[in-house]
């Protein structure tokens, strides 16, 4: 359904954004995205391998970031530009896995295959990276999630230590928690990471299936979710945001042909209270285009039984609380747009008899 | 345990899996041969390779574009990783026989998904394999039966099931062929949405009775109004189909035979082996995992030590599993390795044609054999790697010094080798060069390390070293 009310609020699918492309006007499986300044969404596109015989850090393409203006409806998203792309030297990334945004503006992009926080400016101009495997790890900590409070502490997820960190802007290490386990306080391969507005610190606990809640110091609070696919129940949970009323939204993705997922709302206190599932029934600007552009695939899509496999997340891997405008942003990873939902608190349903 | 054991256990594993570490072989040797082939036969024992990996750290995995030509990427990495070394041999085996590429189908998910089902039904029944088979997306589009209707019939998948997935040529007549490719018309494939703008959806198997020749058929001698699951029937039941896919298995796993299309004139390798592999193939309702059962365990099989050219995959496969190293985590370069076999002439995924690859020694031409040769010369070279690093700590530990301890104990390493006579003796000229190895302080370890890296690369460059 498009629009859902539950509990007071309501969810109300406003539009997509995006289409595969390895440049320019569309994305290369984003993974993560953040709001900057003037509404700009930064997205971090993993992209893809594709060129054989040359050194391992030239093997990408499509990886890079974009910066979008959404726009209030459909029609009104705008390419602003993109900088960095493949690559282990200044400004560039392998594993593109996360990305936050200071008060600054100042973009932070986490590698979580050089195990690596690179900053730029908010025009893409490279600042400067720093690692984060401490004097004390022993190998590769697959930096993947990154998330700033309010005071400018960066929050840095280790996918393969499973630990989280703080820093400060400059890189230092300020404090770590989290071992390898399902106890509370446990991690097992942590990736998305946020924090509220209250500043705690939420945790998308990938293997263990649940989203933990965690002070700035690191002490367990609460968690959300568990494993399996019912109501409320989580498969590989990767990104998680929270809006200004306490709501959290959690992105996960389901075992069942890897082709669909789902972002999961919860109240404050662990209520679960409703899934989407995406529900892009129009083809967004950009995808248009390209439908447009070639006849065939105009044709083809008039020949489908139904064009609903469309509509479904595939591998939804970030989700954003717009605060500004009171929306929704989820990355639809394996379709390479944005969907975004319009939260709504003076919704009035229509009489159920029309 | 004796070296005979390891030896034979070494050739269990380099045919029915990718080769086995000397630790595994010890392992499995004193577990015993006949347990051992229980085992990788029931392949569901251990766990399949966890996709998770490959979604998180390698997305655009899930449904690759064909262009770059590295679709082939996960399964390489299942390939590298499996604990179920026999069901993902038997998922290359079949990929030969059910020969499909993406250079038509344009998607590689689509013949991907062939492998899923080749792990699933690879060993267990061939009739039940065969319907798979007629009904795949991927298989429909390839041979045309999405042409194949009711009132303008398409024969090209009822030609190559009869030709090549079954009986091979000769035992067949032109209105056989006809009648076959009658009864499949109406199975088809739905519509799917196009890859662009938003990446690839999955195509569906669709039976269209509209679209369904329902009349009479005479075939191979059997007259009725057949569909597509009673010619599989009729053909199951055929002597030809067991001994075509008998001798497919017996050149895939025992001994290099002819190409296929020279099978009508040229008998088998071993006609009693092929018998015997046929006799239970009828007797146990056409099991392939019987059939294995017996062939593993049978003479003919021990006793075909090196009697195969490896083919690319298997180089490549092998090498990398035997060094170890980054291939145990999804890194960076997965797409890269991927490529190899097609660089030595099997481009996975993507067959030259419906025939499939041509085997033996035509694997080898000049550039072939320079790639194959390089390719595993490279990755033994390399010291660091934990599967080099674990020969030399067995040299080590036997405190090999002269030259021919260390060429006699690099070649059993990595065979166990036979080589001929005067390819040891050189090998023996060269590792003395420098005089003994010695172990005594870390830097002559170090020495006698690299030294031992410049011994095996020479081996893996040794015609010895092509063969299974």
């Amino acid at each position: 359904m498009l629009t859902e009310t539950v509990a007071g609020r309501t969810y109300d699918y406003s539009h997509s954004v995006g289409r595969g492309s390895q440049t320019g006007m569309g994305f290369s499986n984003p993974v993560a995205a953040a709001i900057g300044k003037d509404d700009v969404l930064f997205v971090v596109n993993r992209g893809s391998e594709g060129i054989s015989n040359v050194a391992w850090n030239r093997t990408g393409y499509g990886a890079r970031v974009s910066q979008i203006k959404l726009g209030a409806n459909a029609g009104e998203e705008e390419f602003i530009g993109e900088f960095s792309k493949y690559g282990n030297g200044n400004g560039e990334f392998i594993w593109g896995s996360g990305v936050a945004i200071d008060g600054l503006g100042n973009v932070f992009v986490v590698d979580e295959w050089l195990n690596r926080v690179t900053v730029f400016d908010q025009e893409g101009n490279y600042q400067r990276d720093w690692s984060t495997v401490g004097s004390d790890e022993t190998g590769p900590n697959g930096a993947s999630g990154i998330a700033i409070d309010g005071e400018g502490n960066l929050f840095v997820t280790d996918g393969r230590s499973h630990t989280v960190k703080r820093f400060t802007p400059e890189g230092k290490l300020l404090a770590s928690w989290g071992t390898h386990g399902s106890a509370e306080g446990e991690l097992d391969s942590p990736w998305g990471i946020t924090v509220d507005h209250e500043g705690f610190v939420y945790v998308a606990d990938f293997k263990n299936h649940r989203v933990q809640k965690f002070t700035a110091d690191g002490n367990f609070v609460t968690q959300f979710g568990s494993h399996g696919t019912h109501r409320g129940q989580l498969t590989y949970p990767n990104s998680v945001a929270v809006d200004p009323e306490g709501d959290v939204y959690i992105c996960d993705w389901s075992e069942n042909g890897w082709e669909q997922g789902r972002v999961h709302i919860f109240e404050k206190d662990g209520r679960f209270l409703t899934s989407l599932t995406g529900d892009a029934q129009q083809l967004s600007l950009w995808a248009q285009m390209t439908v447009d552009a070639n006849d065939d695939y105009g044709k083809r899509r008039r020949e489908v039984a139904s064009t609903e496999p469309e509509w479904r997340f595939a591998q939804p891997t970030a989700v954003v609380y717009d605060a500004k405008n009171g929306r929704l942003v989820v990355a639809d990873t394996q379709r390479s747009r944005f969907q975004i939902y319009d939260k709504q608190a003076t919704y009035l349903v229509p009489q159920l008899n029309l | 345990m004796g070296n005979n054991d390891i030896a034979l256990m070494a050739h269990l594993m380099r045919r029915a899996g990718f080769g086995a570490s000397r630790d595994e072989l010890e392992a499995r040797a004193a577990k015993g041969y006949e347990e051992t082939v229980d085992e990788l036969l029931n392949p569901e024992a251990q766990e399949p390779t966890d996709r998770i990996e490959m979604m998180r750290y390698h997305p655009w995995t899930w449904r690759p574009g064909t262009l770059p030509g590295m679709g082939a990427a996960e399964w390489m990495r299942d390939l590298l990783n499996t604990k179920r070394p026999l069901e993902e041999k038997m998922a290359l085996f079949w990929h030969q026989v059910f020969a499909t590429g993406v250079s038509k189908v344009d998607h590689y998910d689509d013949v991907m998904d062939m492998i899923v089902k080749f792990r699933k039904y690879g060993l267990s029944n061939y009739r039940d394999l065969l319907l798979e088979m007629a009904k795949d997306p991927a298989m429909i589009y390839w041979l045309d039966n999405c042409d194949n209707h009711a009132t303008a019939v398409n024969e090209n998948w009822g030609r190559e099931l009869l030709e090549l997935f079954s009986m091979g040529v000769g035992n067949y007549t032109e209105v056989d062929v006809r009648e076959c490719s009658r009864a499949f018309t109406g199975w088809t494939i739905k519509p799917k949405l196009p890859r662009g703008p938003i990446g690839r959806f999955d195509w569906f198997f669709e039976f269209r009775e509209e679209d369904h020749d329902d009349g009479e058929k005479t075939f191979l001698g059997e007259t009725g109004n057949f569909d597509g699951e009673d010619i599989i029937d009729i053909i199951c039941r055929q002597p030809a189909t067991a001994e075509f896919i008998c001798r497919h298995l017996y050149s895939f796993f025992v001994a290099d035979e002819a190409q296929v299309p020279a099978w009508g004139v040229t008998p088998p390798r071993d006609e009693a082996a092929i018998n015997l592999m046929v006799d239970t193939f009828i007797e146990s309702g056409y099991d392939i995992r019987s059939v294995l059962r017996v062939m593993f365990n049978s003479d003919f099989f021990k006793e075909a030590r090196f009697a195969r050219l490896k083919s690319p995959t298997e180089v490549v496969v092998s090498t990398l599993r035997m060094v170890g190293g980054s291939t145990q985590f999804p890194a960076p370069g997965i797409g890269d390795l991927s490529r190899q076999p097609n660089y030595m002439g099997q481009d996975l995924l993507n067959p030259p044609s419906v025939e499939g690859w041509h085997t033996g020694a035509e694997w080898i031409n000049s550039g072939s054999l320079m790639r194959r040769v390089n390719f595993a010369a490279e990755l033994v070279g390399d010291t660091s790697n934990p599967g080099v690093q674990s020969m030399i700590s067995r040299l080590h530990a036997q405190d090999a010094r002269t030259p021919e301890q260390l060429v006699d104990g690099c070649l059993d390493l990595l065979g166990p080798l036979e080589v001929a006579p005067e390819s040891r003796t050189e090998l023996i000229e060269f590792a003395a060069e420098h005089g003994e190895f010695k172990w005594d302080t870390p830097e002559v370890q170090t020495t006698s390390s690299e030294r031992i890296g410049e011994l095996l690369q020479l081996i893996v460059s040794l015609r010895e070293f092509q063969y299974a």
